[in-house]
C-alpha cells in the first residue's frame, strides 16, 4: 500500500504537467456527465415545475409502466436489440475488411478513397432518408422504375411492406457507418510493427496468410473494446435511422419501431418529462448491466482483452 | 524548458477559462429550486399596485413565428415600448421558430428563466398546465384588477373556456373559433374545364352536398387524368366529420357536433366507416396519389404547379383568399357540413403567464394593453406603418412599397395574436372580415363540452400505446389503401387491447366531473 502511494507520488512529481492537462477533460466529464446525475429522480416523480425536480411528488415506477404494459413492448425491445446486435456484427466485419484494404493501398488515391468512404457518415439522416426514397419510392423510385422492370419483376410497394426493412436498414446503416468505424481499425493496423510482416514474408507467408494470421489477431483487442462499448448502447437505437429512413410509415412499424421511436411517437402529444426520463433510465440501466456482463465474459475467456 | 513553461501556461489558461465558464453557469443551475419556491409566494410588488409609474418594469414576451425572430424585431419592440411606457412597462420580444419554440420554452421554464408572457401556440397548453408551469390568472383578482379590458375584448364565455379544473391559466385570443367542417378547395380552372359553374359563395364557401362533390371529382378525374384529383391529409377525417375530438385526439369523441356529453369510440361509428369507404373508393378510382403516404410536398406548391386539382380542409370566412394567396391560382371552396365550435377550439393556444414571471402585475398590465390597443396590435401583427406595411384608402393593409412576403422586416402569425380583430384587415379580404368572423363564431353549432379541457396524465400509458397503434394504421386506412371493412376492426381490436376503452372512460369521468362543477 505504502509502496503504491509512493509510486503515485513519484508519478505525480514526474508527470505533473500531463496531469494538469488532464484536468479540463476531467472537469468536463464531471460537469457534463456526473453533475446532472441526481436529476435521475425525475423518472420516479410526477414532475411539477413549480415544485421543482426534487420537490415533486414520488410516484414510484408509474412512469415506467408505459414501456412494458403494451402489446408493442415485446416488438420494440426485440427490434432494438436484434438490430443493434446485427449492426455490431455487420459493421465490425465490413469495417475490418475496408480497413485492411485501405491499409494495403499506397499512393495518391488512398486519401481520396478514405474520404469517399467517410462521406456517408457526414450526410444528415434526413437527406439519407430521401436518397433511400429516390431508390424505393412507388411512383418515381429507381428500383421500381428501372431495376425491377429490367429484371422482369413487378414493382414492390416498399413503404408498405414491413418484411423488406430489416435488410434495407442494415444496408443503409452499414453504408453510413462503416467509413467512420474503419478509422479506428485502420489506425490500429498502421500501428502494427512492420518488421513482423517482413519476417512473415521471409518465412514465405502469402498476403492472405499475413492478413489472417497477423492482422486479424492483432486487431482483436480493438474489436473487443469497440464491441463492448457498442453493447453498452444496445438498448438505444439510432433515432434518425429508424424514424427518417422508413419515413415514419405506419405499416412498417412491426420491423422499424424501436424503443426510441416508440417513446417519441407516444410522448409527442403528452410532452411528459418524467416519462421520457424513465425511458432513458431504463435504457442506460440495461446497457450498464449488459456491458458489465459482457466484460466479465470477456475477462473469463481472455483476461488481457477485458476493459476492467 | 520553454516547451514545459508553455505547456503549463496553456493548461493554466484552459483551467481558468473553464472555471469562468463554470462560474457563470452556476446561477442558472442553482436557480430553479430557489425560484421555484419563490414563485408560489406572490411577488412583493403586488401589494403596492399604484406605485409610481416612473418605475419601468420589464416584461419578457415569448412566442413563435413561422420563421423565427424577424430582422426588425428590435425596431418594432422600441415602437411598442414607447406606447407601453404610459403603463410603466417595457417589453422584450423573444421570438422563436416553430421547431425550436416548444423546446426553448421547456428549457427556459424548467430552469426558472424569466418569461412573463407566452403564446402557447405549438407549446401544448394542457401539458403546460399539468406540469405546473403556469400562473393562476385570477389569484388575488389579478385579471379583475388589471385586465378588465381583456374580458371585454374576448368575452367572459371564451375566457371561461380556458379554465382547467376551474382555474384560469390562459387567455383566449380573438380569431375564428368555429370551423366549417368538410370543406374542399378546388382549382377554379379545373371547374371551368369540366363546365361547372358554382353557386354563389356565402362568406367564401359554396354549400353543396357530398353527392354533388363526388360528381365534380369524377368529372375532374375524367378530364384531367394526369392530375392528382384530391389530396387528403392526416387531419382530413378530423376536419370532415361531425364529431367533437375531446382533448384534440380521436380516442373518444362526442358525436353529432357534441350535442350530448356521451363519449364514444370513433372507430366503431358508422361515420368513420363511411368516411374510410369513401376515401377507399377515391383511391380505387385513382383520385389519390399512390405516393401520398410518403409525399410531404406542400399542397399549395403542387396546386400552383398544376399537379393537384384540389384538397380537403376546414373552412372559415377569408379561407378562399388564404388558398388563393397560398397557391397563386384561383380557387373555389366548397363546404359540405356545418360550422362548428368544438370543445377544445377556444383553449387551443391561449396566451399564458408562466410561473417564472418577475412581476405578474406589470405582465397583466401589458396583456390588458395588447388586447385593447389598436396601435399596439398593428405593430405586433404587421410592424411599423410606412416601413413594413401601408394602409390603403379603403382601410385595408398591404405591404409597403418594395416590400413583399419574402423580404418584409417584421411579421408574426396574425391569427395567433391576442386580439387580431383590432388590426387592419389585409388586402384581398372583405373589409368586413372581423365582423364576418365574429358572426361565424356566434352562429356556429357549439359543443356541449365547450370549455372542457382534458387532462391526459392519468392515462398517459394508454395514450402512448394507442397513439402508436393509430400511427401504424392511420395512413393505410384513411388514405384508402386498404379495405376498411377488414382494416378498421383490426385496428380497433388492437387499440382496445392497448387501452382505448380506458381513455374513453377517463374522458367520460373528467367530462362528468366538469359538467357537475359548471352546473
Amino acid at each position: 500500500m505504502a509502496a503504491k502511494r509512493k509510486k503515485l507520488a513519484a508519478n505525480l512529481k514526474r508527470y505533473w504537467t500531463v496531469y494538469v492537462l488532464m484536468l479540463p477533460g476531467l472537469a468536463y466529464l464531471f460537469i457534463n456527465n456526473y453533475m446532472p446525475l441526481p436529476g435521475i429522480v425525475v423518472a420516479f416523480k410526477k414532475y411539477n415545475a413549480k415544485l421543482g425536480i426534487f420537490g415533486s411528488e414520488w410516484i414510484g415506477f408509474q412512469n415506467f409502466k408505459y414501456l412494458f404494459l403494451t402489446s408493442d413492448a415485446w416488438i420494440i425491445t426485440r427490434n432494438t436489440i436484434l438490430y443493434n446486435a446485427v449492426f455490431i456484427v455487420v459493421n465490425t466485419v465490413f469495417a475490418i475488411i475496408v480497413a485492411i484494404i485501405l491499409s494495403e493501398l499506397y499512393g495518391k488515391m488512398k486519401k481520396a478513397y478514405q474520404s469517399v468512404i467517410l462521406l456517408p457518415n457526414l450526410i444528415s439522416t434526413v437527406i439519407v432518408g430521401y436518397l433511400v426514397y429516390a431508390f424505393l419510392s412507388n411512383g418515381s423510385g429507381f428500383l421500381n422504375n428501372s431495376i425491377l422492370p429490367m429484371m422482369g419483376k413487378e414493382p414492390i410497394s416498399w413503404y408498405s411492406e414491413a418484411k423488406y426493412w430489416p435488410v434495407i436498414l442494415v444496408i443503409v446503416n452499414a453504408w453510413k457507418s462503416v467509413g467512420y468505424s474503419c478509422i479506428l481499425f485502420l489506425a490500429t493496423i498502421l500501428g502494427i510493427d512492420r518488421s513482423i510482416y517482413e519476417s512473415a514474408k521471409i518465412s514465405g507467408a502469402t498476403k492472405l496468410q499475413q492478413i489472417w494470421y497477423l492482422t486479424i489477431p492483432l486487431l482483436k483487442s480493438t474489436v473487443v473494446m469497440l464491441t463492448l462499448m457498442a453493447i453498452g448502447r444496445i438498448f438505444y437505437s439510432d433515432f434518425g435511422l429508424f424514424y427518417q429512413i422508413p419515413m415514419n410509415q405506419g405499416p412498417l412499424y412491426s420491423t422499424t419501431n424501436t424503443i426510441d421511436t416508440y417513446v417519441y411517437r407516444g410522448l409527442l402529444q403528452l410532452g411528459n418529462i418524467s416519462m421520457s426520463s424513465a425511458a432513458g433510465v431504463y435504457q442506460s440501466l440495461v446497457g450498464f448491466v449488459l456491458v458489465l456482463g459482457a466484460n466479465t465474459l470477456v475477462r473469463f475467456v481472455d483476461r488481457d482483452s477485458a476493459l476492467i | 524548458m520553454i516547451k514545459r513553461a508553455l505547456a503549463f501556461a496553456l493548461a493554466l489558461a484552459m483551467i481558468i477559462s473553464l472555471a469562468a465558464c463554470k462560474g457563470s453557469a452556476e446561477p442558472t443551475s442553482q436557480d430553479p429550486p430557489s425560484n421555484g419556491s419563490a414563485a408560489t409566494v406572490a411577488p412583493a410588488n403586488e401589494t403596492a399596485p399604484e406605485a409610481a409609474p416612473a418605475e419601468i418594469k420589464k416584461v419578457i414576451v415569448a412566442f413563435p413565428t413561422w420563421v423565427g425572430a424577424p430582422p426588425d424585431t428590435g425596431i418594432v419592440q422600441d415602437a411598442m415600448n414607447e406606447i407601453l411606457s404610459k403603463v410603466g412597462v417595457e417589453i422584450e420580444l423573444q421570438i422563436s421558430d416553430p421547431g425550436s419554440f416548444s423546446q426553448n420554452m421547456t428549457l427556459a421554464l424548467s430552469s426558472g428563466e424569466q418569461i412573463d408572457v407566452m403564446g402557447s401556440l405549438m407549446a401544448n397548453y394542457t401539458s403546460l398546465v399539468t406540469q405546473g408551469y403556469l400562473l393562476d390568472l385570477e389569484k388575488d383578482d389579478l385579471i379583475g384588477t388589471y385586465g378588465k379590458g381583456i374580458v371585454d375584448a374576448v368575452g367572459q364565455e371564451y375566457i371561461d373556456a380556458c379554465r382547467v379544473g376551474g382555474i384560469l391559466y390562459g387567455l383566449p385570443n380573438n380569431r375564428d373559433m368555429a370551423v366549417g367542417r368538410f370543406c374542399a378547395s378546388i382549382s377554379t380552372e379545373c371547374l371551368e374545364g369540366i363546365g361547372y359553374t358554382p353557386k354563389e359563395a356565402l362568406y367564401d364557401r359554396v354549400r353543396i352536398t357530398p353527392e354533388e362533390f363526388d360528381e365534380i371529382l369524377a368529372k375532374i378525374h375524367d378530364k384531367y387524368p394526369d392530375k392528382e384529383t384530391l389530396r387528403v391529409g392526416l387531419v382530413s377525417y378530423m376536419q370532415c366529420n361531425t364529431a367533437d375530438f375531446i382533448g384534440g385526439n380521436a380516442f373518444g369523441v362526442l358525436l353529432d357536433y357534441g350535442k350530448t356529453l356521451k363519449v364514444e369510440n370513433t372507430f366503431e361509428t358508422q361515420e368513420y366507416k363511411d368516411w374510410c369507404k369513401k376515401v377507399y373508393g377515391y383511391n380505387q378510382k385513382g383520385y389519390i396519389n399512390p405516393d401520398i403516404a410518403t409525399d410531404t410536398t406542400d399542397v399549395y406548391s403542387l396546386l400552383g404547379a398544376g399537379r393537384v386539382a384540389g384538397f380537403l380542409e376546414q373552412g372559415k370566412p377569408g379561407i378562399q383568399m388564404q388558398d388563393v394567396a397560398g397557391s397563386g391560382i384561383p380557387m373555389t371552396v366548397f363546404q359540405m357540413k356545418d360550422d362548428f365550435v368544438s370543445s377544445s377550439a377556444v383553449a387551443g393556444f391561449p396566451w399564458v403567464v408562466p410561473y417564472t414571471t418577475a412581476d405578474s402585475v406589470a405582465t397583466m398590465k401589458f396583456l390588458n394593453e395588447i388586447y385593447t390597443s389598436e396601435e399596439l396590435t398593428n405593430l405586433f401583427v404587421y410592424g411599423i406603418e410606412g416601413k413594413h406595411y401601408i394602409v390603403k384608402d379603403d382601410g385595408l393593409a398591404a405591404y409597403a412599397e418594395g416590400v413583399n412576403a419574402m423580404n418584409v422586416g417584421f411579421s408574426t402569425i396574425s391569427w395567433a395574436a391576442p386580439n387580431q380583430f383590432l388590426a387592419h384587415v389585409w388586402e384581398g379580404n372583405s373589409p368586413n372580415l372581423w365582423n364576418e368572423l365574429r358572426e361565424f363564431n356566434n352562429n356556429a353549432a357549439k359543443s356541449a363540452a365547450l370549455g372542457f379541457t382534458f387532462d391526459p396524465t392519468p392515462i398517459a400509458t394508454e395514450m402512448t400505446a394507442v397513439q402508436n397503434t393509430y400511427d401504424e394504421y392511420q395512413k393505410s386506412i384513411e388514405y384508402g389503401f386498404v379495405d376498411p371493412e377488414t382494416a378498421i376492426p383490426e385496428m380497433n381490436a388492437k387499440m382496445l387491447s392497448a387501452g382505448l376503452q380506458k381513455i374513453i372512460d377517463e374522458k367520460q369521468k373528467q367530462l362528468d366531473e366538469w359538467a357537475a362543477l359548471s352546473a
